[in-house]
């Protein structure tokens, strides 16, 4: 049987980020959930002391999904255990921010 | 049952306000607030839902001192949230001092051709694991831009703290700096300086990526 482990709120800072947004329920394989590809309407209005730096709205839209699905405080993690690519179980660890011995009183 | 859908985290509450149809009020968690509304589902991914998180995060991050955004999609049981503040409160307390009235600015680089390895594919003959082979694999095709170390060296006057994500695949190398939000300006003045086709600056942003780690 083979695991697949998947964990978006352990990964270090220093890891590369996923880009798999962390607290969604995981979609199965080949079903990824996908921004609609159309003509994007303007973002938000740039503030005025750099106006001359924001870039044009397709951008903006980079900087809402980089900003949102892969930055930013996880309160969620996911874990897919996987046979054959088909995801057998899972499980959503949502409070699992730590180990275990650094939450729990030491045993007497 | 109701549950509570996470925005961001302040030092204090502001009133409770309306974005579209989202209703974000604030709860104290004993010295940290939570910006939050009270939903029962999750919203799915749609370029609506992102930005309208976005825009709440940025209205909250116009109005108080200090935010750490949380990522997308953070819904979770009142109790749930109340354990993961008294297990992770310091961090998070740390991440609130740190971007008190700063704001993250983005540095991307699009064009990879001028790049340079992350670390030494060499290193992959050395490891002693399995783990350790494949991090040295992945950290062999992880690549920063050279251009990356003029935009540092170039900001580092303004910067108080920097996060590289070096391109991996298709995904591009980026830049994240905090700074001061009354140094925008010269933060901008200083990169106009590069007049490179595969650099784009955005912002000022939220502190999306100095939001902490909260796993040890």
């Amino acid at each position: 049987m083979s695991r697949r482990k998947v964990r978006h709120s352990t990964v270090p800072s220093s890891k590369p980020a996923t880009v798999r947004p962390v607290s969604t329920p995981l979609p199965r394989r080949g079903k990824a959930p996908r921004l609609p590809a159309r003509t994007l309407p303007p973002g938000p209005a740039p503030r005025p002391e750099l106006a001359g730096l924001i870039p044009p709205p397709e951008t903006s839209l980079a900087d809402v999904i980089d900003n949102l699905l892969n930055r930013g405080v996880v309160l969620n993690a996911d874990l897919i255990l996987a046979l054959a690519d088909v995801d057998l179980i899972y499980i959503r660890l949502s409070a699992l921010l730590c180990a275990a011995d650094r939450i729990l009183p030491p045993r007497r | 049952m109701t549950r509570v859908y996470v925005f961001a985290f302040t030092e204090r509450p502001m009133a409770a306000f309306t974005v579209g149809e989202h209703r974000v009020e604030f709860i104290d968690l004993g010295g940290v607030h939570a910006a939050i509304e009270r939903l029962n589902e999750r919203p799915t991914v749609s370029e609506s839902s992102l930005r309208a998180q976005h825009d709440i995060v940025s209205r909250i991050f116009d109005s108080v001192d200090a935010v750490v955004p949380a990522r997308f999609g953070a819904l979770v049981d009142d109790p749930e949230l109340r354990d993961i503040l008294a297990a992770r409160r310091s961090a998070i307390q740390d991440a609130l001092t740190l971007v008190r009235r700063r704001v993250q600015m983005t540095v991307r680089f699009s064009d990879a051709s001028e790049s340079t390895p992350v670390n030494d594919a060499r290193r992959e003959s050395a490891a002693v694991s399995g783990t350790a082979y494949l991090e040295a694999r992945r950290n062999a095709v992880r690549t920063m831009p050279l251009l990356a170390g003029m935009v540092s060296r170039l900001v580092a006057e303004w910067a108080v703290a920097e996060r590289s994500e070096p391109a991996t695949g298709r995904a591009h190398a980026t830049l994240y700096h905090l700074i001061d939000r009354s140094w925008v300006s010269r933060y901008s003045d200083a990169l106009s300086t590069l007049k490179s086709p595969g650099l784009t600056v955005s912002g000022p942003w939220p502190p999306f990526a100095f939001a902490p780690d909260l796993w040890p």
